[in-house]
């Protein structure tokens, strides 16, 4: 990847990278940009595609994570990819999420310009909407001293900010967001498309390598002693006092990026009965509790989804019963993920493990 | 919702003595849906059949319920049934309270129990069944016959005097197989080459026939009825329509006297240029690229003397392999056996000395053909030997090489002293060190004790180790039947190898989707009732590609699978199974999970929609497909999500 620095302007680093953006469309190099933009009330901002370069207003560090960027491009170009070039700038998970959506034949890449940026981390979307402290929440983000204490727990034990696969990178780590950012391409023709917008060539990448080194072992040996913390949700009686407030609306679900059915199993009517059989269920067992698929709900979407789970937790944050589901998700993820030795959004030409079959593997099991 | 019927049968006592049949039928009689239940000795016999016509006839029954055997039994026999009374032979639902019930549990409080709970389900299903209709798929009346030996050559000759085209795909340059390199067969010694040449001859005129030699089957695709297969077809850099097998060639060719003869099991040397035997089919010469110094180097001394030498012009240095598309309907695999190679086992001392040779060598060293024209002779320095020792089994019923007889050891060593003895006379020494002599075909024992009166010594036991010195080959034998131990001297070993599986047949079985059976050869569908069929429908087994035959039980395995494929191919159009995959297209994401879990080629994704499609000819009803599926896209036809969930119900 060929590295250069971007000079940050009157030190708005967001600013800056809007400016470079607006170059991009200016110059036709693309005829449109998807990237976080702040609502008009302010309390929110959402991917936004915007062609006109007078309306481009990014922030491509909002503290935000209100729908996942890979769904939406999944939504864009499901039915036909785009024919003519787009940017769409994503933070690491959502290009994990991507990643596996374009394996499962669910985002169509071609035309696209992957814009991958570092990620600090996001907020809860109410405390972005209405946050208590003094700065706004980029600001206090970029500034990194009290950040933490408003971040989300997927974000505090995220596997890995930095993002992969993508064509061009925006770069935090290793560089003062005050004075400039790294700025990478992957590819001559990434190289082709950043000419003219004033970046300096870096001739010593230590730097950035080292920082990135740093931020991904500081990470690593937190999720690691968060799965430790966390791996005690074991057996049905765990899993019912943890799923106990669950009022079963798979939020969980809607939110999930990889979850990509159009219709979930469990809004079918497989699972419909007669009034008649719910009695006789009542007769069996005595009483049971309603709705009765709860926990075989979330059983079987972990079974559909973990091995590609990305743990950008918008499960989590969909959860109108504050369920951590990060606690049990993360440690289930770790575990089932390293069975197979498979890391969503690591490589695209990785198959997802439901394709491949090996006849050594899993010898243990069944004995 | 349907109208259930249910019948639970006795099975005799089978059934009746462990579970309370009555019992089951009055508490199936009260269950959703059902009206009306019954109980019978035999559901099975004629008047357990007219039992369920008049009910569906009385009670005007949608669904049947069988409780009874397991329906690898008798499913084909209810449906029939059913379809007779007027019910749609897939809303029939069999339960099994035999094996899963009476046969399985010793207290019959607990059997009625269980019964009563399979009973519950069966009906909760019973009740959501949906009449299935069979499409239909026209049958190629072609045939793929896949290797050249007597098995092969059998099938192909049946089939095509049956009026069917066949193609049959030899791998090596020539027709005839193993049993080409053998000099005489037992018991009968009829001269092996003088039966086989006649069937060699018959197999390339046939005018049904169509010999692909030379080639390689590479994939098959497609289903019974319609199989799409590609075939490699290597260059032998000879045309063979030019050339006349005169072997000009090969007398000219630079390297004569350079390159092991394969087909003499490397016992002499041969040029590049080769035809394996005289009275080779097809009589065409084939260049042997990995030894030709035109094809290594690119340059043969002042120019390739073969294209010299050849008067029809028909050497080709530049053939290249060809790729032939065949679409046929059945296919026949004799893809035949390999030895085991003897230097695995170093007891037997096979790689310390030249005089220590294999059974099929010895066949070359006694054919007339063969590399000394018919003179057994020492590998080591050319004269006659003065005493031969032949070793049994060797890695056969050996728990570290091959646990299996070979079925042919004993008889082809007893018919190797039958004719040394003719060729060396009577004072040559002859052992034979054996396990147990297995002799148990039409006139084998006969043979046996014909050879027991030859002056052989018999022991029975194996040789701890063969060594090799300069006094010659000497070996101790603890005989056991005598209870002691002998010391043998000997001029020439002769090792009876294991017969095992083809090395390439783990790949093979992958390219035609066929089973191996724990020794590692290919697995019939049934060992006694269906010994020629595969798990695949439409591919048959002949030879030794199954498990090791001789002769005899291969031609007629052989034209027993030729019979089966004949079956098929006779047939105008065949039905398919309509239990079998479906996709919802509302629902289908499109992801393409189930394609690519798919291990019949029955998925694709529309090109338009990106939905999942099912190609119904192709589809086996397995059902990786519907559990690959993370919605309810994919289903199995009466074996919804919605049907299975119901029966768990009723029964948790």
């Amino acid at each position: 990847m060929k590295l250069y620095t971007l000079p940050i302007k009157e030190g708005d680093a967001p600013r800056t990278v809007n400016e470079m953006l607006r170059r991009l469309l200016i110059d036709k190099k693309v005829d449109a940009i998807l990237a976080m933009t702040e609502t008009p009330s302010r309390k929110s901002a959402f991917p936004t595609m915007v062609s006109d370069p007078e309306k481009l207003a990014t922030n491509v560090f909002t503290p935000l994570l209100p729908v996942s960027t890979g769904t939406m491009v999944s939504r864009i170009t499901k039915l036909r990819g785009v024919d003519r070039p787009l940017a769409v700038v994503l933070r690491s998970c959502e290009l994990r999420a991507l990643t596996e959506l374009v394996k499962l034949n669910q985002a169509d890449l071609r035309n696209i310009v992957l814009i991958g940026v570092d990620c600090l981390g996001t907020f809860p979307m109410n405390t972005y909407s209405s946050f208590p402290g003094k700065d706004t929440p980029t600001e206090t983000l970029l500034k990194g001293e009290n950040a933490e204490k408003y971040m989300r727990s997927a974000c505090l034990n995220c596997k890995d900010p930095t993002p992969k696969n993508a064509d061009i990178v925006i770069g935090v780590f290793g560089a003062d967001p005050g004075k400039e950012l790294f700025i990478g391409a992957r590819t001559e023709k990434e190289e082709a498309l950043l000419k003219g917008l004033g970046l300096k060539d870096v001739k010593d990448d230590k730097g950035r390598k080292k920082a990135v080194d740093e931020i991904r072992k500081m990470k690593d040996s937190r999720r690691e002693l968060f799965i430790k913390e966390k791996s005690g949700i074991k057996g049905m009686d765990k899993l019912s006092e943890f799923f106990d407030t669950c009022v079963n609306c798979h939020n969980c679900m809607k939110a999930c990026p990889i979850c990509y059915c159009k219709e979930c199993l469990f809004e079918s009517a497989v699972f419909d009965l007669e009034a008649g059989k719910y009695m006789g269920k009542a007769d069996a067992k005595g009483a049971y509790k309603t709705p009765v698929d709860s926990i075989l709900f979330h059983i079987t979407r972990f079974n559909h989804m973990i091995l590609s789970c990305v743990e950008c937790g918008l499960c989590e944050q969909a959860c109108p019963s504050n369920i951590p589901l990060m606690d049990i998700i993360v440690p289930i993820a770790e575990n089932a993920q390293k069975e197979f030795g498979y890391l969503p959004g690591r490589d695209p030409s990785e198959q997802i493990p439901m394709i491949v079959y090996r006849e050594e593997e899993f010898q243990d099991v069944g004995e | 919702m349907n109208r259930v019927g249910v019948f639970v049968c006795h099975c005799g006592i089978n059934i009746a003595s462990k579970v309370d049949v009555k019992d089951v039928s009055e508490y199936a009689s009260k269950l959703d849906g059902v009206v009306v239940s019954r109980e019978y000795k035999y559901m099975c016999s004629d008047p357990g059949a007219k039992l369920i016509r008049d009910s569906i006839d009385e009670f005007a029954l949608d669904s049947v319920v069988i409780a009874s055997c397991s329906p690898r039994m008798h499913e084909q026999t209810f449906r029939g049934v059913a379809e007779k009374g007027g019910v749609n032979p897939y809303n029939v639902e069999i339960t099994n309270i035999r094996e899963q019930c009476s046969w399985a549990h010793e207290d019959p409080v607990e059997a009625t129990r269980k019964a009563k709970a399979l009973v519950k389900a069966a009906v909760a299903k019973a009740r959501l069944l949906e009449p299935l209709q069979k499409s239909k798929t026209p049958v190629i009346p072609e045939a793929l016959v896949i290797g050249g030996g007597i098995a092969g050559m059998q099938a192909a000759l049946d089939l095509a005097v049956d009026g069917f085209k066949v193609h049959l795909v030899e791998r090596e340059p020539i027709i005839g197989g193993r049993m080409a390199q053998l000099d005489k067969t037992f018991p009968t010694l009829d001269c092996s080459s003088c039966i086989l040449t006649p069937k060699m001859m018959e197999t390339k005129n046939h005018q049904n026939i169509k010999l692909l030699t030379y080639s390689d089957v590479v994939s098959v695709e497609g289903s019974v009825g319609n199989y799409r297969v590609k075939v490699k077809r290597k260059p032998r850099f000879v045309d063979i329509d030019k050339c006349t097998g005169c072997g000009d060639c090969t007398r000219a060719c630079r390297l004569v006297g350079h390159v092991p003869d394969d087909f003499n099991l490397g016992l002499n040397k041969r040029g590049a240029a080769y035809i394996p035997f005289p009275q080779a089919i097809p009589l065409t010469a084939t260049i042997d690229p990995a030894y030709c110094l035109m094809k290594r180097f690119g340059k043969c001394g002042d120019g390739p003397l073969c294209v010299e030498a050849c008067g029809p012009g028909a050497i080709d240095l530049d053939q290249k392999e060809e790729m032939i598309d065949l679409n046929v309907g059945a296919i026949v695999v004799a893809t035949g056996y390999d030895l085991l190679d003897p230097g695995k086992m170093f007891e037997y001392g096979y790689t310390l000395s030249p005089d220590v040779i294999t059974t099929l060598e010895l066949e070359r060293l006694i054919s007339s053909s063969g590399p000394t024209s018919g003179n057994v002779l020492l590998p080591s320095n050319g004269e006659k030997p003065g005493s031969v020792t032949f070793i049994l089994c060797a890695g056969s019923r050996d728990e570290t090489q091959c646990t299996w007889c070979c079925r042919i050891g004993c008889m082809s060593a007893l018919k190797h002293v039958y004719l040394l003895r003719e060729k060396l006379g009577c004072e040559v020494e002859i052992n034979i060190c054996y396990t147990d002599i297995r002799s148990f075909g039409k006139g084998y024992e006969e043979f046996y004790r014909k050879i027991r009166g030859k002056g052989v010594n018999f022991f029975r036991g194996r040789p701890s180790e063969v060594r090799v010195g300069r006094g010659g080959i000497c070996m101790e034998i603890f005989d056991t039947t005598t209870n002691k131990l002998f010391e043998v001297r000997t001029q020439m070993v002769v090792l009876v190898p294991a017969l095992v599986p083809r090395v390439d047949s783990e790949e093979f079985s992958r390219v035609l989707g066929l089973s191996r059976s724990g020794d590692g050869f290919f697995l019939e569908a049934h060992p006694k009732l269906r010994p020629m069929d595969t798990f695949v429908n439409g591919i048959f087994l002949a030879g030794c590609c199954q498990g090791p035959k001789d002769i005899s039980d291969s031609v007629s395995q052989a034209s027993g699978a030729a019979s089966r494929a004949a079956g098929i191919l006779s047939q105008d159009e065949l039905e398919n199974d309509p239990l079998i995959a479906w996709v919802d297209p509302e629902v289908c994401a499109g992801c393409g999970v189930c394609v690519e879990v798919c291990a019949y080629s029955a998925r694709k994704l529309n090109d338009v929609t990106g939905i999942a499609e099912v190609d119904e000819a192709l589809c086996a009803g397995c059902g990786a497909c519907i559990s690959a599926c993370p919605s309810n896209a994919s289903t199995h036809k009466n074996y919804t999500k919605q049907q299975l969930i119901r029966m768990i119900d009723e029964v948790i």
